[in-house]
């Protein structure tokens, strides 16, 4: 290969690989702003991932959508509009096959079971909270111990929503942060 | 051996047995070679050094340090991967040594997936392994032939082969990931050609020779899917081909070691036939019995594969013609079709195949005095016999019978075999 030729491949490269993770960063902050913010509810694990290191597994109050209609299917994706109550909580107003054109509400792409109990079962995308590793477990031992009692504090995920993109800033344990709720 | 070489000269140009001159030259090649080798070594460094950094800043980025703020995490991300893309450049523009070239495009590759994985963290995105390693595969392809680093084509066939095992973990029905891997393993070929061309036997090469066939062998289940009746033909098909390529006249001097296509072909199709060479396995196997368009593709390009090679081997003159091992393919394929007709059949040719084969390898190991062939001739006989003779299927009067009459059939072979050499050496005398 002439050397122009390498020149050019390698400036390619150099710039696809600056690009591939700058537009996944432009894309999250342009997300984040105060006027998004929606507090999901979390519902009742150390997991580990060797790249990107330990997380907790989220589960959210607000995973079930109560439709006649039985055409669903396991892994199918489907659209979550979701509004705000007056304290900043979510609150789901419809689950969609398809893309609402003229919706006013946020909405979430999301992963569905199949049609059960009179309604369709779904997942929200933004499941995984990356922790320092010295404080995961204690963090999910925490978040699994609030989630089961009876008396449950409010635990919460903040996520910025914005035309059909998200991305979860924080879990909120009684009014504190996750990561500050426990000690290193 | 270079140095005892080199020290014994004088003493050889002393007592005349070789002249001052041509003392000299061998002196002159030696050299050249130790400073090959000396380059190698620090490339090989290089290599390591490049490795345990990326290494150690993927385990340090993952530890997920969560008093910076966002920015500054943003910033540390994107570091590693700037410096390697600068030292990266800094060796391309400069021409600098093979070393650096194969140091910095090692450290680029890993700061890419530390630059991805960091992000991801950083924003908390859930997205799977999957994904994650296709996207750093794909981003650090070029350095293949940026660089024409061997390095960068190790880790691309380490990696791809790593993505294959994600993407087979519940595999969907219309997954784009076996394409994917078929296009991310043929972009090193040109490559692989043009170093088999240049005819320099470097460690490299003998690198690929192994990791090629080994990534397509560990990838194949990607293919096969839940089909695991005709996975096992599938599979034999792969090997022979493997077997046919290692007999190909371009490693005729090449050792096993040098060979892995012929050593994986061997062994793995040693391998499946004992794996069917049971009752059990045969009745296991077909509940499995699936044979789709897909799989039938598979075998299709596969035979034909095979064939096109057995085809140029046969035009060469290391050609064996009665070398068993290359139409093993061929054997099993048709017991695997007499199989759905008859299992106990099919248990018994595969049996009878794997005996011949043992036969076979102690045949030449004898011919030739090469105990290689000779012992593993008698570790196949070995492990055959030990797998009948715990054989619960058959009933122990059967199986008794059976060892007395293989046993009395050696004694009768070799009786035969030494009358016969008596009588020849009486007539010679």
């Amino acid at each position: 290969m002439k050397k122009t030729h390498i020149y050019i491949l390698f400036g390619l490269m150099v710039i696809a690989q600056i690009f591939a993770s700058a537009q996944i960063v432009y894309k999250y902050e342009s997300i984040i702003s105060p006027e998004n913010v929606y507090k999901f509810k979390t519902a009742p694990i150390d997991p580990n991932n060797p790249f990107m290191g330990k997380y907790v597994d989220l589960n959210f109050e607000m995973n079930f959508f109560v439709t006649e209609d039985t055409d669903w299917h396991y892994g199918q994706t489907a659209y979550a509009y979701i509004s705000k109550d007056e304290n900043g909580y979510a609150v789901l107003e419809t689950l969609s096959k398809e893309i609402l054109p003229n919706s006013e509400f946020d909405y979430v792409a999301v992963e569905t079971s199949r049609h059960y109990h009179e309604g369709v079962r779904f997942q929200f995308p933004f499941n995984t909270y990356y922790m320092k590793e010295t404080k995961a477990y204690d963090a999910e031992l925490l978040y699994r111990r609030n989630n089961r009692t009876e008396n449950q504090q409010d635990v919460y995920a903040i996520v910025h929503i914005k035309n059909g993109n998200h991305v979860l800033t924080d879990v909120i344990i009684d009014g504190v942060s996750l990561k500050d709720a426990v000690e290193d | 051996m270079s140095l005892k070489i080199t020290r014994a000269l004088p003493e050889l140009v002393e007592n005349d047995i070789i002249t001052d001159e041509i003392a000299q030259n061998i002196k002159a090649h030696y050299e050249k070679h130790n400073i090959n080798d000396s380059n190698r070594l620090v490339t090989i460094f290089g290599i390591l050094g490049a490795t345990l950094v990326g290494l150690g800043i993927i385990l340090i980025m993952a530890h997920n340090w969560d008093h910076f703020p966002r920015i500054i995490k943003v910033m540390l991300a994107f570091l590693p991967m700037l410096v390697g893309q600068a030292i990266l450049g800094f060796s391309i523009v400069k021409s600098k040594s093979t070393a650096w070239k194969e140091a910095a495009t090692v450290f680029l590759f890993l700061s890419v997936g530390v630059c991805i994985a960091s992000v991801s963290q950083i924003y908390h995105i859930s997205g799977d392994l999957e994904s994650f390693l296709l996207a750093w595969v794909v981003l650090c392809t070029p350095l293949i032939y940026v660089t024409k680093s061997t390095s960068a084509i190790i880790l691309h066939l380490i990696f791809i082969t790593y993505y294959t095992f994600e993407a087979n973990f519940g595999v969907r029905t219309g997954s784009l990931a076996p394409l994917y891997y078929l296009i991310l393993l043929a972009i090193p070929i040109p490559r692989y050609i043009q170093l088999l061309k240049s005819n320099v036997k470097s460690p490299a090469l003998i690198a690929f020779h192994w990791l090629f066939p080994l990534s397509l062998m560990l990838a194949l289940p990607l293919f096969i899917g839940s089909a695991y009746f005709t996975g096992l033909l599938i599979y034999i098909l792969l090997y022979g081909l493997f077997y046919n390529i290692g007999k190909h006249s371009y490693f005729k001097n090449a050792s096993l070691w040098q060979n892995g296509y012929l050593f994986l072909g061997a062994i793995g199709t040693i391998f499946l036939l004992f794996a069917a060479s049971s009752r059990m396995a045969w009745r296991m196997l077909q509940y499995a019995n699936k044979f789709d368009t897909n799989e039938i593709l598979i075998c299709l390009i596969l035979l034909a594969a095979i064939c096109f090679v057995l085809y140029r081997n046969s035009r060469t003159t290391t050609f064996i013609k009665g070398d068993l091992f290359q139409y093993i393919f061929f054997i099993f394929g048709i017991i695997f079709f007499i199989s759905n007709e008859s299992g106990v059949i099919a248990t018994l040719m595969i049996n009878i195949l794997i005996f011949a084969i043992g036969l076979m390898l102690i045949k030449t190991g004898a011919d030739n005095v090469h105990f290689g062939y000779l012992n593993s001739g008698m570790l196949v006989l070995a492990v055959l016999i030990a797998f009948r003779f715990y054989d619960t299927n058959i009933s122990f009067e059967l199986r008794g019978l059976l060892f007395v009459l293989i046993g009395g059939g050696f004694f009768a072979a070799n009786y035969i075999k030494l009358k016969k050499q008596k009588t020849r050496n009486n007539s010679k005398t």
